[in-house]
């Protein structure tokens, strides 16, 4: 790296590789540091389980910004998707699975054993839900000035989301069903506000559908190459097994990074899809990040999620009803506000949420033929437990795999290997009036030069991108009006 | 006889209501269902010789400039300085001054705004454009949490616990959980009354008298009349009706227009929006009579009793507590608070006795397991006293009289739905614009009901302040005759 370098973008998962992939399309001289020996970040197909590598983060996508999509031409960088519209199934054990396809008839069919006034509504729910989402678009997608605010966006602002659920469905089933959406960024439903993240929810397009949740062909991993190609394509010099030690600084603007093997690399702007406090925090001198940011970074998130990938001998009986969907077992919604009040105190809670999905059921390349993967994102769970996680894991493995028989009768003697993916300690925490908040608030920091394009400027973490999208843009203005 | 306006229930802010749009020349009516006026300014005797303010000690302040309008100084109503508040843990304790701050400074602020909005005329009928939307001072409380908002206040987890104990004032909520921070605004302490709660009550229907105001009690009012949508008047249990252009109810949100309509007439959002109020976790009083003054718990001076006293009070205990109330079951360890009146107010005791009110939090309405039995009181009875002999060894044998008032003793008594004293959670969808309706032409306490108002715990100021709603519906009144929009 003899000439200097316009951008450093730090970390190699999707949000670092669309950030570098703009930058470089924009004309800038960009590079990309990973701490890994392969790109992907979470979506990289880290983790061996058996002869099958499989990734840690997310399992499903539901917010991956369309411009994104086109404006990068993934799809000519081999972009595919094996299931567009993955079907809400909700497993009950206390009557039949609630189905909630975009088949409103059949769905009011299956809400109807709980309730014939619920079954009725949730057309009317889903309207109202996707109009309201459809006009907060200008927060949620552009980095415009923050729209006012109607009053509806004020009043779901303040609401709780076990509220709201009270409020729209009066069976238990359906209250249940939308628990684990509402656990989001580790919120719990009854705390204020969390009645918008459905509408951020719904605000997301995939595939041209709104409020649709897919899977990319090949897994999250596909989609990390994709995005790696379309990077590479553009320019962008990828290293890896190359981790950031620190920032250099230059008066209080960043003038570079300094990696682990001692090497200073030297770049006019950096822009971190790390976390805000891995990046504030473990990245920048302490002090650099002035009083009141500080202050925001004492508290790091406290209830996560884990993630279970297990091998099966053949699919769980539940994938029978709908091959692509995403199966979501919760009890009770007001359990689940007990449960984050456990997991809060560092316990295991009683009560677990649980999202599971068969990627093989609709993508058969994944795995050999007469094997399944069954992968499963668990909530509320303590970030730092008080017993430590290597003690909490097994029971929590335990807890997993009870709730999983009783829904699938005889899983566990069809399992042939199991990997859990504990909370990431270091997670910003959630904060609801973020979801009200300008982007440029959530990407720019106390630092010059110095923009976040992870999951930290994303009103809600999710694999979206579009704060990596918008980052770029910033990024790029800041460089012109500095060149100017 | 037709009155201008017509006042449902003769507590605090039905009086000062009532009082505000006599002394404007209107004739006013008010029907009180219990047999004297007060509602919950009220004292009286529980055990020979011992008097105590049941449904609570302390009131909300009643703003400077409404205390001196209804001339309540000069009606004999002395309001002690609300004292310092103890907090006692095994081996440790902490005293804190009345706390002030941020908090006291955004409920100054709600409460000028709205009493200075409640006099401008409704928009109804006529074609105003909407002001832009002017945010709530504290709104920003509304994404917060307890804990995060008191840690900016002090760093020592002991006073943190004593400051949130007295903010909460036996209400009970999960401190972490984000909107938490606006029970501050709830948290304001009026002081003591000099000869109990039942003195300022006593002021306040003389000041409605004088003005002119015609207080009925002993009749419940049933029904609200209506014609072509508008309010007509107000129908009696005893079958008459009284005539009235404008009603103004201080009962809650529920018992407002879940039980004084009949539901098919009312718009289906306000009565989905009545029907979802959420209720606060509820309280239960403890009055104890004591034959002579205890000695101090070891450590703590006589003087540090004259203000709240909060028993091993802990962010963990309340968010337990909050989690059973949920349930239906009663907390193992309820948030309590003591209060030893009598050392603030002599009256209160015979001389060298005293009295004690205990004020449980996270008490369930109908506990899970079926209504409340002899046997359960006899149960909670006895673990609140259990809970003071742990922290102030000496005291339980002293008592020599007790009564306990459960929510469904107040929901009786009071006509509270649900025995909430709190008219609603002080949750962030139903506090500031939102408390309790969204729209933003319901302001001033007007409801979506044409010649309704709702002053009261459920109304914007309820919780924040005494008499303050009251009065800003009077205004509220007052302005929509003068403009004919009545």
């Amino acid at each position: 790296m003899s000439e200097a370098l316009d951008a450093l973008v730090i970390g190699g998962g999707p949000h670092g590789l669309t950030a570098a992939a703009y930058l470089a399309k924009a004309g800038m001289r960009v590079a990309l540091l990973e701490a890994a020996a392969e790109i992907g970040g979470t979506c990289a197909n880290a983790l061996a389980l058996g002869d099958l590598t499989v990734p840690a983060g997310a399992q499903t996508l539901y917010a991956l910004d369309p411009r994104v999509v086109s404006e990068l031409k993934l799809v000519r960088f081999g972009l595919k998707f094996a299931a567009r519209d993955l079907m809400q199934i909700g497993l009950r054990t206390d009557g039949k699975p609630l189905l909630l396809g975009r088949d409103a008839r059949a769905a009011a069919r299956s809400i109807s054993a709980y309730s014939q006034r619920d079954a009725a509504h949730l057309v009317d729910f889903r309207r109202e839900l996707f109009a309201f989402a459809r006009a907060q678009r200008a927060l949620w997608w552009e980095d415009g000035p923050p729209a006012a605010l109607p009053d509806e966006l004020r009043r779901q602002g303040a609401t709780g989301a076990a509220a709201m659920l009270d409020a729209a469905f009066e069976s238990e089933a359906m209250r249940a069903v939308f628990a684990f959406d509402a656990m989001a960024g580790g919120m719990s439903p009854a705390a204020a506000g969390t009645a918008l993240l459905f509408a951020w929810r719904a605000a997301q397009e995939m595939c041209g559908l709104q409020g649709a949740v897919a899977v990319p062909r090949g897994g999250m991993a596909a989609l990390a190459a994709c995005l790696s190609a379309a990077a590479q394509g553009a320019g962008v010099e990828i290293r890896t097994g190359a981790p950031v030690a620190r920032l250099l600084l230059s008066g209080d603007a960043v003038s570079g990074v300094v990696l682990a093997s001692g090497e200073e690399v030297a770049a006019r702007i950096v822009l971190s899809s790390l976390s805000r406090r891995e990046t504030l925090l473990n990245l920048a001198p302490s002090g650099a990040a002035g009083f009141a940011a500080a202050k925001r970074l004492t508290h790091g998130a406290e209830v996560g999620e884990a993630k279970f990938v297990m091998t099966l001998k053949a699919v769980p009986g539940f994938a029978a009803l709908q091959p692509a969907a995403r199966f979501l077992i919760v009890e009770r919604l007001e359990n689940c506000i007990a449960a984050h009040a456990e997991a809060r105190a560092g316990r295991l809670p009683a009560e677990l949420a649980l999202e599971a999905v068969v990627p093989t059921a609709f993508d058969t390349a994944l795995a050999p033929p007469g094997t399944d993967i069954l992968s499963v994102l668990v909530r509320p769970l303590p970030v730092v437990p008080a017993e430590g996680w290597s003690k909490l894991a097994p029971r929590l493995s335990e807890a997993v795999m009870a709730i999983l028989e009783r829904h699938a009768p005889g899983l566990r003697a069809n399992i042939t290997g199991l990997i859990c993916v504990t909370p990431k300690p270091l997670r910003d925490p959630l904060e609801i009036s973020q979801l009200r908040a300008s982007w440029r608030a959530r990407i720019a920091t106390p630092i010059a030069g110095l923009y976040l394009c992870g999951e930290a400027g994303e009103p809600v973490p999710a694999l979206s991108c579009r704060a990596a999208r918008i980052a770029a843009a910033i990024a790029a203005a800041h460089l012109k009006g500095a060149a100017r | 006889m037709r009155y201008d306006a017509c006042i449902i229930g003769a507590g605090a802010d039905g009086l000062a209501a009532a009082a505000t749009l006599a002394a404007r020349g209107l004739k006013v009516a008010v029907v009180e269902r219990d047999s004297h006026p007060g509602g919950r300014c009220a004292t009286r005797e529980f055990h020979p010789g011992f008097r105590a303010s049941p449904y609570t000690d302390e009131l909300p302040p009643i703003p400077a400039e409404i205390f001196w309008s209804l001339d309540l100084a000069r009606r004999g109503v002395v309001l002690a300085p609300a004292s310092a508040s103890l907090a006692l843990w095994p081996g440790r304790q902490s005293l804190l001054p009345a706390p002030a701050g941020r908090a006291e400074a955004f409920r100054q602020a709600i409460l000028a705004r709205v009493l200075a909005d409640s006099a401008a005329p409704a928009n109804r009928g006529w074609f105003t454009p909407r002001a832009p939307y002017a945010p709530w001072p504290g709104e920003e409380l509304s994404t917060r949490t307890l804990s995060e908002a008191l840690e900016e206040l002090t760093a020592d987890p002991a006073e943190r616990a004593n400051l949130m104990a007295t903010f909460l004032t036996g209400r009970v909520c999960n401190p972490a959980l984000a909107g938490s921070a606006l029970q501050l605004l709830g948290g304001a302490r009026g002081g003591m009354a000099a000869g109990g709660l039942g003195r300022l009550g006593e002021a306040l229907r003389v000041a409605a008298q004088e003005a002119g105001a015609e207080i009925t009690c002993g009749l419940e009012a049933t029904d609200i009349r209506r014609k072509a949508g508008r309010v007509t008047g107000v129908g009696l249990a005893d079958g008459s009706d009284i005539a009235a252009r404008a009603v103004i109810s201080t009962l809650d949100l529920k018992r407002t227009f879940l039980s004084l309509f009949s539901w098919s007439e009312l718009p289906r959002a306000l009565v989905d929006r009545a029907g979802a109020f959420r209720p606060a976790p509820g309280t239960a009083r403890l009055l104890l009579a004591l034959d002579a003054l205890p000695e101090p718990p070891v450590g703590t001076e006589a003087c540090a009793l004259r203000g709240p006293i909060h028993l091993a009070p802990s962010a963990a205990a309340l968010d337990e507590a909050t989690h059973a109330w949920r349930r239906g079951a009663l907390p193992a360890r309820p948030p309590a608070m003591l209060r030893l009146v009598s050392a603030v107010d002599p009256s209160l005791a015979p001389s060298g006795a005293a009295t004690l009110t205990v004020t449980l939090g996270a008490i369930p309405h109908t506990p899970f397991d079926g209504a409340w039995t002899h046997e359960k009181r006899d149960r909670l009875s006895a673990t609140a006293l259990a809970i003071i002999e742990a922290l102030w060894p000496g005291l339980a044998k002293r008592v020599i009289g007790s009564e306990l008032l459960l929510p469904p003793d107040m929901e009786q008594m009071l006509g509270v739905s649900g025995g909430d004293l709190a008219g609603g959670e002080l949750a962030a969808d139903q506090m500031l614009g939102l408390r309790p309706f969204a729209d933003p032409d319901c302001r001033g306490g007007r409801t979506p009901v044409q010649g309704l108002y709702l002053a009261g715990p459920s109304s914007a100021l309820g919780p924040l302040a005494t008499c303050a709603s009251g009065v800003e519906a009077a205004r509220a009144v007052a302005a929509d005759l003068v403009a004919r929009r009545l």
